[in-house]
């Protein structure tokens, strides 16, 4: 896959995963911040608990702590990133 | 709209009091310290401020009580609350953390709690013992995680971390995101997470929170243990214990099955688990009415 594959895949497991009813993956920035309360996303702790078990299930890649999930869950364009460099161990 | 807390949440002793008790524990004198700790109790129960704090728990608790009953409640309120402080300084400090529990059922479920390989979550509140409660949980071989906000110079709640033995890791719950990442990355391990279901941490959205009736009034509990459940699969264990006889005692152990795949964008779904668990901590505070230790309004 792809960074771009994985960009495009996360959008739509994002919106069926988390029931972002109202939104498509066309609508949604690979830059926009994924957790930031005033704008992007605006996910929540909840919606990490739940994004945690996609990427695992999806993707094979688990987060482990608190650092990752800084590290990974900045932007869709930051979560592939985290995917990818842990599915080619770099 | 996120959760607020009133000033009257703020720690009621001072490092120096801590200090103090903390002496006396070290130098075997707990039960000077207790003596000591009946007059802190009634100075605090003299002063309104302190008597406001669990204003609205006791009113609830006992809606017909005079003043003169409802002044004793107080006193009754944090002469348990010190004590329960002072076990726990004694547990921190000398790394024996013993929790006992009558029921064979009990042991049972506590000692199944760490061969799920998905995990479990204990569910607990600001009840009775519930630290050293938590604590006590080492005997069970397995890893345990507490997920709480870990305050910096806080003396309470460190003693566990200070003292003999680190019965459990400290999650800290002021990043909630990272928090529960963790939280999530331990149940995989295999390992348990102690939650408190009676309170959410500062700041955290109002969505977050189911309302279910409580001693007669509603309030709103969080539901991220039942999310975490539903969504790691890990098995979910209501606990509360009390101080009995001075004892860290087990009152009530509850296994809550929660489905995979419920949405926290649908509340509702959560809000049956929530008023099982309310109605938990409604027996226990009926039970053991001054083992409750939420020192603001909680009610809607």
């Amino acid at each position: 896959m792809t960074k771009n594959d994985i960009e495009n895949s996360l959008k739509t497991l994002i919106i069926t995963g988390l029931r972002l009813d109202d939104i498509t993956p066309e609508d949604i920035d690979s830059d926009l911040p994924l957790f930031d309360t005033e704008k992007g996303l605006m996910l929540d702790s909840l919606d990490a608990v739940e994004l945690v078990v996609i990427v695992e299930k999806e993707f094979g890649v688990a987060i482990a702590d608190a650092e990752e999930a800084r590290q990974a869950f900045t932007s869709i364009r930051g979560l592939a990133d985290f995917i990818l460099s842990r599915q080619t161990g770099n | 709209m996120t959760v607020e807390y009133p000033e009257t949440m703020r720690n009621l002793g001072s490092k120096f009091r801590y200090a103090f008790f903390e002496c006396m524990v070290r130098c075997r004198l707990v039960v000077f310290a207790r003596f000591v700790l009946f007059f802190v109790v009634l100075y605090y129960t003299l002063l309104p401020r302190v008597r406001h704090r669990c204003t609205a728990y006791l009113a609830h608790r006992f809606p017909d009580a005079g003043p003169l009953h409802n002044i004793i409640n107080v006193y009754r309120l944090y002469w348990t609350f010190g004590n329960i402080l002072l076990d726990r300084m004694v547990a921190g400090i000398t790394g024996h953390f013993l929790l006992h529990a009558t029921a064979p059922y009990a042991y049972h479920c506590l000692s199944e709690a760490g061969k799920n390989p998905k995990g479990c979550i204990i569910l607990s509140a600001h009840i009775g013992t519930w630290q050293t409660g938590l604590a006590g949980l080492e005997q069970f071989d397995t890893p345990v995680n507490i997920v709480q906000m870990k305050t910096p110079g806080d003396p309470d709640k460190h003693y566990f971390e200070r003292g003999k033995g680190k019965p459990f890791h400290v999650i800290d719950a002021s990043d909630p995101v990272g928090s529960l990442v963790e939280a999530s990355a331990a149940l995989k391990r295999g390992e348990i997470v102690c939650l408190m279901g009676d309170r959410l941490p500062a700041h955290t959205p109002m969505h977050h929170c189911v309302k279910t009736p409580f001693l007669g009034g509603e309030i709103c509990l969080p539901m991220s243990a039942y999310v975490l459940a539903s969504s790691t699969g890990a098995d979910l264990l209501m606990l509360f214990t009390v101080r009995e006889k001075g004892l860290a005692t087990v009152w009530h152990v509850e296994h809550i099955d929660v489905p995979r795949g419920l949405s926290h964008r649908e509340p509702d779904a959560f809000r049956p688990y929530a008023v099982r668990f309310a109605r938990a901590m409604e027996a226990v505070v009926k039970n053991y009415p001054y083992q409750f230790f939420n020192f603001y309004d909680m009610w809607v």
